[in-house]
């Protein structure tokens, strides 16, 4: 037994020596080029070419402009590789380091994928295709990273955004009608007041995904009415400042203030956003706080019944707002054909991509050759995303912060909505996500 | 003849060519010894392939995950030298620490409770009256060869807003009860416990019930004879016999409530807020989607020792004392 064990020790001190003359973690692959060498081309291959894409967007985007592109460009195939939100971006940089990484990819988040050499830098794409052209400077400028590799809003490109999302406020018209309100309201107060008539005629006013971490757009959406875009993109993007800010109180008080009044659904905490978006069709709700990518299932359900409008401002007549983001595609380091993959990125932002973009829900980069669509709900949307952008009132998503920010304003939002924790305990427990993640900020 | 003898040729009976001349001058003492020697490393050739296999998946990877504990990596960039830190934000992070304490009152719902329940039903099944129960054998056992995943998704339905749950209670009239069980503070996490009783009491019925089989029928016949009742019965003869199946059983349930995971996973992902985090998904959570490699190593460190420690407790109660 003690020869045994002896022996034991034995392989494990093997294993350990094995493993403690390794260097530091991560330190075996070979790195990728991260930033072209010489002056690219835009010129693409004539021979066949096969791309893998890799993406989660569910909306029906993405195949539209892989049947485009390769429509255009016969010799190129794209394999498409969809999976799920939460499965993509927790495999996502494990796939674009490993020897099979795809060649193009969607990113969601950043998270530590530049910082870790994993992407391509778009800069000489963006002058050889004319990219800073198309698309206005806040829009590049989202996708952009400082050299830290973590905070975002300027510095070198590594995603282009081909198509965008706007939220908004889904309302249902058939009960707007039913509790005598002529229009959607404009301000907040008049918000209020539509809840508190919901409530009375026993229906849901705001339904809320808070399993999802939807709660918190409600959030962000009344601070947008205070705090301007550049106070919470600067937090967005890692820049600089903080979350206790006058806006952000104002909307975590307004959501725990619904809460108690009994305004949400009854059971928010528990309802992710497929729940919320099927219960809104079913006519349960007279609000939903949504994005635009949502738009063809709500348009399905409630038909002419669905409206949309940007968020309802502090005071009338000041300027429209909301959140948006955008499907955008990067290119991997590891990628073998970059200029076919570049090429696939400018298709994305042409006009012969806008029809497939709005057709998912998107608001698309080109808009000279798009068709007026036939949904009711998408061309609220469509005016909506017109208004908000010629005001400037573009926004990021709180929940891009940090790479756990998500989880974090899901789970605090839940506290909140329960009564467990306070406005002042939830900006707090947010502050400190953001903190962990920039610590140089 | 090979060089090293099987175990079927043990060295005494049939001795080498060469040990002749030991046998005629050794003393018996020093035979023995050379004789248990040879045997012990036949012994070991026979272990070497489990013992390999041990060290290179179990031993080596729990190390390299000790390794990695020490650094500030994201698993995929060039790790940095973190020393005790990530221990230390262990102790001080109190997410994680109310994780550890979360699984500690798993254990109640994925340990004490199925092992109770278990035994009142082999009481049941066992004893003079004792008949084979088939179908109810595989009833009680079916959560166990369901996938866990498959039982998580099941149990959601039942536990959801439309849910089994919920239309049982409204058809009694019970409608003030309802609610979305998984997004309530108060219940999510006893609803997330009774689906590891589920799971948990048919595996430690089959325990018992074969435990229960090698209790000579005689006793049972010799208690009925002196008049003992059912209950008498299981106490005095059944029980005892089963020690052994109730530490085995113990063991495998503090595991899975230790080291739950996929369970709570699909069910809730760890919420509402953190009110069902257990420290395996937290670990997940830390590896994957903040690109805390080293933090989530150190958890599951941590994690490791503790469930070494359950199960050491629970060998020293219910082990050998004969």
């Amino acid at each position: 037994m003690s020869a045994l064990r002896r022996s034991a020790v034995a392989v494990a001190t093997l294993a350990a020596i094995g493993t403690f003359t390794a260097c530091s973690p991560g330190s075996g692959g070979a790195p990728a080029k991260a930033d072209p060498a010489g002056p690219v081309s835009t010129k693409i291959s004539a021979d066949p070419v096969t791309l893998t894409l890799a993406t989660s967007e569910a909306a029906g985007m993405t195949p539209k402009l892989i049947e485009g592109f390769t429509k255009a460009h016969p010799n190129i195939q794209v394999k498409l590789n969809q999976s799920s939100f939460d499965d993509y971006n927790k495999s996502i940089n494990l796939q674009l380091a490993s020897d099979t990484s795809p060649d193009l990819a969607l990113v969601n988040l950043y998270g530590t994928s530049v910082k870790d050499g994993l992407l391509l830098n778009l800069d000489s794409y963006v002058t050889a295709y004319g990219w800073d052209k198309k698309l206005s400077k806040p829009q590049l400028d989202a996708w952009r990273v400082q050299a830290n590799g973590m905070t975002q809003g300027g510095g070198k490109l590594y995603a282009l955004p081909g198509g965008f999302s706007i939220v908004g406020l889904y309302y249902n018209k058939a009960l707007l009608n039913q509790f005598g309100i002529s229009a959607p309201p404009a301000t907040l107060d008049e918000f209020d007041a539509d809840l508190a008539k919901a409530k009375t005629a026993g229906v849901t006013g705001l339904e809320v995904a808070a399993k999802s971490g939807h709660a918190a757009f409600n959030i962000q959406a009344v601070a947008e009415q205070y705090d301007s875009p550049e106070t919470l993109n600067n937090w967005i993007y890692g820049a600089s400042g903080t979350f206790d800010t006058p806006g952000v109180h104002k909307g975590v008080e307004a959501l725990a203030r619904w809460a108690k009044a009994g305004y949400l659904n009854k059971s928010a905490t528990g309802t992710d956003l497929n729940g919320a978006v099927s219960d809104f069709g079913k006519g349960k709700a007279l609000f939903l706080h949504d994005g635009s990518w949502d738009s063809g299932a709500i348009g399905k359900a409630l038909g002419d019944k669905a409206g949309f409008v940007p968020y309802p401002t502090a005071a009338a007549g000041d300027k429209a707002n909301g959140m948006s983001g955008g499907v955008a595609y990067a290119v991997s380091a590891r990628s073998k054909h970059p200029t076919e993959a570049a090429a696939f990125l400018d298709y994305m932002v042409s006009a012969q991509a806008g029809d497939g973009v709005l057709g998912a829900g998107f608001l698309p980069v080109d808009t000279s050759n798009v068709t007026t669509p036939d949904s009711p709900v998408m061309a609220d949307i469509v005016k909506a995303w017109t208004t908000v952008q010629k005001a400037g009132g573009i926004y990021g998503f709180f929940a891009g912060a940090s790479p756990t920010m998500n989880d974090t304003l899901t789970q605090t939002t839940q506290e909140l909505i329960a009564g467990r924790i306070t406005p002042d305990k939830l900006i707090e427990l947010v502050q400190a996500d953001w903190a962990k993640a920039h610590p140089g900020a | 003849m090979p060089a090293v003898p099987t175990k079927a040729q043990a060295p005494e009976s049939v001795p080498a060519a060469g040990d002749t001349s030991r046998r005629r001058h050794g003393t018996k003492s020093r035979q023995t010894r050379s004789g248990r020697s040879r045997r012990n490393r036949v012994a070991y050739l026979y272990l070497a392939p489990p013992v390999g296999f041990y060290a290179i998946f179990m031993i080596y990877p729990w190390l390299h995950t000790l390794y990695i504990s020490f650094f500030d990596w994201d698993g995929i960039g060039i790790g940095t030298w973190a020393g005790l830190a990530n221990y230390t934000e262990i102790l001080h992070d109190q997410t994680l620490r109310s994780s550890i304490l979360h699984a500690f009152v798993l254990l109640i719902f994925f340990s004490a409770l199925p092992i109770a329940l278990a035994l009142a039903l082999t009481a049941l099944m066992t004893g003079t009256r004792k008949r084979s129960y088939p179908v109810s054998r595989t009833l009680l056992f079916l959560p166990q060869i369901l996938p866990a995943v498959a039982v998580g998704v099941a149990w959601r339905w039942i536990y959801g807003e439309q849910g089994l749950l919920n239309q049982i209670l409204g058809a009694v009239g019970l409608q003030g009860l309802t609610r979305t069980w998984l997004g309530d503070f108060t219940w999510a996490f006893p609803a997330v416990g009774i689906v590891g009783t589920w799971v948990g009491t048919g595996l430690c019925v089959v325990f018992f019930l074969a435990g229960a089989q090698k209790v000579p029928e005689e006793l049972y016949e010799a208690a009925q004879l002196d008049g003992a009742g059912h209950l008498q019965e299981f106490r005095s003869i059944t029980l005892p016999h089963l020690r052994r199946e109730i530490g085995v059983a113990a063991t495998v349930t503090t595991v899975a409530a230790l080291a739950s995971f996929d369970i709570v996973y699909v069910m809730t992902s760890g919420g509402p807020g953190t009110s069902t985090m257990v420290p395996c998904v937290l670990i997940y959570q830390l590896a994957f989607t903040a690109g805390k490699v080293g933090q989530a190593c150190a958890l599951a460190i941590v994690l490791s020792l503790i469930v070494f420690a359950a199960i050491a407790v629970i060998n020293r109660i219910s082990g050998e004392r004969e």
